[in-house]
């Protein structure tokens, strides 16, 4: 059931890319602006890369969020999965997890303009930072799809989900700045080990907040 | 089979159901009526679990469908008003994620008879946001002839369906009577409501005017309920 509701998603967003291409032109165009409007030193770029480039994809990912629940709302489509015999825990956890393989897939284009716009010289060690990308893409999602299911009923929810998403989504986004930075200083894990436990904690934390509530935060 | 017990519900403190209950047979065909703002449409939601009531349980092969696991809903099919499926989806994807998430696995060939059969052969792998009102209104027919269901909650059969969709969706609505399905349709018309169901009830501001079987309605009494 569950990879029933991920493969939907998926496949919706392969027929109208709407999710994706708001991510990718929002991350892409402040990239730019911030790499022709600012003629810093490359030490300052290194200084600001990790907190710009979380709030690229905190910015995207809320377009994305709600585009992602705008397509449930078209047609009543929600009916459909919520009147079914599933459980909406699950509907919340295929939401969350779909919206976050769409996130890495927006990501995988946006990072390397950001890495040479920049004119970052990035360490080797590839995999903590693929790791620290996915536990805080993971983080920015559980508590969007969270708050994008309560916000979707709402008239008002394109402003709603930032109003909710952004003070919520605040101690993922700073263990995500202080670890990417960790990474990139070449600082010794142990330094900065905490903001990735930090992290990981709010996901189990606000999966598991989500799974038990969105059953009652997506009822009219 | 169902038992609806004090159902109560309210939109920005407006009263829409008051302490609605009713209980629904195995084979019960009913035609819900009412005029337009009766909470017809709400009562539907509710019992499909899309809406929650303020208050009131809705007890389903003995258990409150509100409190129980999602798998004791199994066997429940709603459709709408709105077309309740994915614009950007085709017919037959549609029907394939419908059928998986209500536990049903129909082979391909199963789907395009079905699509054949109720005049959608076209156009079956475009999106359906390009279709008419009265074809995703004959998708709506497949799909509850391709879903498991044991009740079925339809809103406004014939909304939106042409002479021949509607003999189509006669043929298909006589099929299930005959084979005993339970089912509760809104309805605004009264007098096929009447023939074809073998029970109304008429929803009056929100409250359960009439719960009679058909046969012993006159359908002159209703009409002046609804005027």
């Amino acid at each position: 059931m569950f990879w029933s509701l991920v493969r939907k998603d998926l496949h919706l967003e392969s027929r109208t890319k709407e999710i994706t291409i708001s991510m990718l032109a929002f991350g892409l165009t402040t990239i730019l602006i911030y790499a022709l409007a600012f003629s810093a030193s490359p030490a300052m770029y290194r200084s600001f890369a990790p907190g710009l480039f979380w709030v690229i994809i905190l910015f995207a990912s809320a377009l994305g969020l709600h585009r992602m629940f705008v397509l449930e709302k078209e047609f009543d489509a929600f009916s459909l999965s919520i009147s079914a015999p599933v459980d909406r825990g699950i509907i919340f956890l295929a939401k969350w997890i779909s919206g976050t393989i769409l996130l890495i897939i927006s990501e995988t284009v946006i990072i390397p303009p950001f890495v040479i716009f920049m004119g970052l010289s990035l360490p080797n060690n590839w995999l903590i930072m693929i790791m620290i990308i996915i536990i805080g893409d993971l983080g920015i999602m559980v508590i969007g799809s969270l708050v994008s299911g309560l916000a979707m009923r709402a008239k008002m929810s394109e402003i709603l989900l930032p109003i909710l998403l952004f003070p919520l989504v605040s101690p993922v986004l700073i263990g995500a700045v202080k670890a990417t930075n960790g990474w990139f200083q070449g600082i010794p894990f142990m330094n900065w080990q905490f903001w990735v436990l930090l992290m990981i904690t709010f996901v189990l934390v606000f999966a598991l907040l989500g799974y038990t509530i969105f059953d009652h935060i997506t009822e009219e | 089979m169902l038992a609806v017990a004090n159902i109560n519900k309210s939109f920005y403190h407006n009263p829409v159901l008051n302490n609605l209950s009713f209980r629904v047979n195995d084979g019960d065909v009913i035609a819900l009526t009412g005029k337009n703002g009766a909470g017809k449409s709400t009562l539907l939601r509710i019992l499909a679990r899309i809406s929650q009531p303020d208050g009131g349980t809705v007890i389903y092969n003995d258990v409150d469908i509100f409190k129980g696991k999602a798998s004791a809903r199994r066997g429940i099919l709603y459709l709408g008003h709105e077309p309740g499926l994915y614009p950007s989806l085709s017919a037959i994807e549609n029907i394939e994620f419908a059928s998986r998430i209500h536990g049903a696995f129909p082979v391909a060939e199963d789907i395009d008879t079905t699509l054949k059969n109720i005049g959608l052969s076209e156009h079956i792998n475009d999106p359906i946001k390009i279709y008419s009102k009265g074809m995703l209104q004959r998708l709506k027919y497949a799909l509850a002839n391709l879903l498991p269901w044991s009740i079925l909650f339809f809103d406004e059969p014939f909304s939106g369906l042409d002479i021949e969709g509607k003999n189509l969706a006669l043929d298909c609505l006589n099929t299930w009577k005959m084979k005993d399905r339970t089912i509760i349709f809104v309805t605004h018309d009264v007098e096929w409501g009447l023939s074809y169901c073998n029970r109304l009830l008429l929803l009056e501001a929100g409250s359960l005017k009439i719960d009679k079987s058909a046969d012993s309605i006159d359908v002159k009494t209703i009409m002046n309920g609804l005027q």
